[in-house]
């Protein structure tokens, strides 16, 4: 039998389509879901495409969360860096966020459970890539948090910020991923987009819409 | 798709089919997708799709003809929820099924389908709520299908409202196996 040393190669040419060009930045809304409520056995990825998740389903009875922020820049301090590992190197995932709120309900229901908790998190880059060839739109949907999940490495609150309007300044990190980057897309950008839409549906019995 | 959405998209397609030159071949996939879902919704019959060349232009002009007369369209959903994140594809030409166009038909369809590909959807847990009527809608399908089998013509579906699909959902309830014979005491759900 063949020793398999995870050789780590690329396998294709880089380089760069100039009529369609990488686009920075993220859409207003990303989904928030507590990663126990995730149904992993359910989770489908692409067959030869290892970094695309074809199928992402909530528990029975459980639902993801919208989080907007308004901003010019929003969910800024969003990105992926290198992460050194003992054994093999890894990808730190971060997710920046603005909760421009502070209230009793704000707390209870959002800031203490990003306490503690462990997060996956869904953006909407605005690179929708749709000029390729092939599955146009696969770089709309981009997913932190599957491997490892996000928790809390940021957590503050200035009154007098005017960055944050007195509310909340939010990191969630995700460390030691294996995976560069993992992307949502099922077939194309509108099936795609509903999936994303019915992950936030609520569930009977309360829950918030 | 709400009710107002879906008349403009109807009268698109029916602006484009009308051109003289027109094909099939014209159409998009979503066009296509649109058919596969709205066809029975508004005619009552299921619409397959065969060796014919105009197909989906036929089945367009058909919808057209009937929604002007009857202005209605089955929107109804007496209870059936899928479990968030669902999104359920049809092999069978039935396009994709999820929250946004849930309806009993679209549901029983997918159900059935997937159930002659072994696949129990409701074992599965894929559905987190389905109506009390549940068995009767079954039956009512495989009805439907006998019907149509046998070439008895039926009037347009008319819901009882052309609203989005508003049932709060029920219990999930145990799934009961069906075989393709329905029952002699058929009743409709509707």
């Amino acid at each position: 039998m063949a020793n398999n040393y995870c050789d780590a190669i690329i396998t294709s040419d880089i380089e760069i389509d100039c009529k369609n060009l990488n686009v920075r930045g993220l859409e207003k809304m990303a989904i928030i879901m507590n990663r126990d409520d995730i149904d992993f056995d359910k989770i489908e990825y692409n067959a030869t495409r290892p970094n695309v998740v074809e199928s992402l389903v909530m528990k029975a009875g459980k639902r993801g969360y919208r989080a907007t922020v308004p901003t010019q820049q929003p969910f800024s301090g969003t990105g992926s860096t290198l992460g050194d590992g003992a054994v093999l190197k890894s990808i730190n995932n971060t997710l920046g966020m603005l909760i421009l709120a502070n209230d009793p309900d704000v707390c209870a229901n959002v800031i203490d459970g990003l306490l503690n908790g462990t997060f996956v998190a869904i953006v909407e880059n605005k690179f929708k890539n749709m000029n390729k060839e092939t599955t146009p739109g696969d770089s709309t949907f981009q997913i932190y948090g599957l491997q490892q999940g996000l928790v809390s490495t940021t957590l503050e609150l200035d009154k007098y910020s005017a960055d944050t309007n007195a509310g909340w300044n939010v990191v969630l990190t995700e460390e030691g991923a294996t995976m560069s980057g993992i992307f949502l897309f099922d077939t194309d950008i509108a099936t795609t987009r509903t999936l994303f839409e019915s992950l936030t549906q609520p569930v009977g019995g309360g829950g918030g819409g | 798709m709400i009710h107002g959405e879906f008349k403009d998209k109807l009268a698109s397609l029916v602006e484009r089919v009308n051109s003289p030159k027109s094909r099939d071949a014209d159409l998009s996939k979503a066009d296509k997708d649109f058919v596969f879902e709205y066809y029975p919704r508004v005619t009552g019959r299921y619409f397959h799709k065969s060796k014919c060349s105009e197909c989906f232009k036929d089945a367009i002009i058909q919808m057209n003809l009937i929604y002007n007369k009857t202005k209605q369209i089955d929107m109804k959903n007496s209870g059936f929820k899928l479990r968030n994140g669902v999104v359920l594809h049809s092999q069978s030409g039935n396009g994709v099924l999820s929250f946004k166009n849930l309806t009993d038909e679209r549901a029983i369809a997918f159900i059935v389908e997937f159930a002659e590909r072994k696949v129990d959807l409701l074992k599965q847990g894929m559905f987190a709520a389905v109506p009390d009527n549940y068995d009767d809608l079954i039956v009512a399908y495989y009805q439907k299908l006998e019907d149509e089998a046998n070439g008895v013509n039926k009037e347009p579906v008319k819901a009882d409202n052309v609203t989005e699909a508003t049932t709060a959902p029920s219990e999930v309830k145990t799934p009961v196996k069906r075989t393709r014979t329905p029952k002699k005491s058929a009743k409709t759900s509707k």
